[in-house]
């Protein structure tokens, strides 16, 4: 269990409380490092693979050349591993007592980070779209607000169905709160 | 030629090596955990160094004229076929 007192994130009230964090569904991260790690298996096994079926290329004069190629591939694959990485988990979902706030990663050098007050959710919906969603249980969320900007999503995370849930009991509790207990809306 | 491959490799070497450091700087600045960035940060870097010294390692055994040499070899010259 993963222990949400020592979440930071920018703009977090000394008071406020993580109620819980949301990435992407593991399948969704996978899918988006398929290739880098389609092409790393591949490299890997043509390393175990090529000299036991062609002895003669590692005695070739052009061997280190083969060798700085090969390795060359390796660096690349494993930058572009945690680029990609970067770009999909580190796109989040924070649920607090106060608001929500969604870090949106998209890509090295663009990040967007909004935030959503319950007093303004007017109506949430989850979407659970295609078989393997359905099979492994994820999918969107989609918040309705009065705000400026008209609907959150919360993109292909884990169970939406008890999200919907958790943020529509939060919403109706922020609702019914008394206005003062509105620390954060100044 | 070996010292135009030489710096290109060189702009080559140090933008990569930005680019890994770019990542670790993401990693530790926007984690929401500072235990897993650190983890995900030696992950990353130890095995990104790894590779970046064998693909240095590996470029300097590389004897870049012989390889050009065979390469001038394999070139279609116009020129040598021009007398029929």
């Amino acid at each position: 269990m993963r222990d949400l007192s020592t979440v930071r994130f920018p703009g977090k009230h000394e008071e406020e409380t993580v109620i819980a964090v949301y990435h992407r569904h593991w399948f969704d991260i996978l899918t988006h490092l398929f290739l880098s790690v389609f092409f790393s298996v591949i490299l890997i096994g043509g390393f175990a693979v090529l000299p036991g079926l062609f002895p003669g290329i590692m005695s070739s004069p052009n061997a280190p050349f083969f060798l700085f190629l090969e390795n060359s591939f390796l660096l690349f694959l494993w930058l572009t591993l945690f680029l990609i990485w970067i770009d999909v988990y580190f796109d989040v979902w924070i649920v607090t007592d106060e608001r929500i706030v969604n870090i949106e990663q998209k890509d090295l050098f663009n990040r967007r980070v909004s935030e959503l007050r319950y007093h303004t959710v007017q109506d949430v919906t989850s979407e659970v779209q295609g078989v393997v969603p359905s099979i492994l249980g994820f999918g969107d969320v989609l918040v309705q607000t009065a705000g400026e900007s008209p609907r959150f999503i919360f993109h292909n995370i884990p169970d939406p169905v008890a999200v919907k849930d958790q943020i529509m009991k939060l919403a109706e509790r922020r609702r019914h709160a008394p206005q003062t207990n509105e620390r954060s809306a100044t | 030629m070996t010292e135009i491959i030489r710096l290109f490799y060189l702009i080559l070497f140090i933008g990569v090596s930005a680019v890994g450091l770019y990542v670790c700087y993401h990693i530790l600045r926007y984690s929401l955990s500072r235990k897993s960035a650190i983890a995900a940060v030696i992950l990353f870097a130890s095995v990104f160094l790894l590779f970046l010294l064998a693909n240095a390692l590996s470029f300097f055994q590389v004897d870049w004229d012989g390889l050009l040499r065979t390469a001038e070899g394999f070139t279609y010259v116009p020129s040598q076929y021009s007398s029929f």
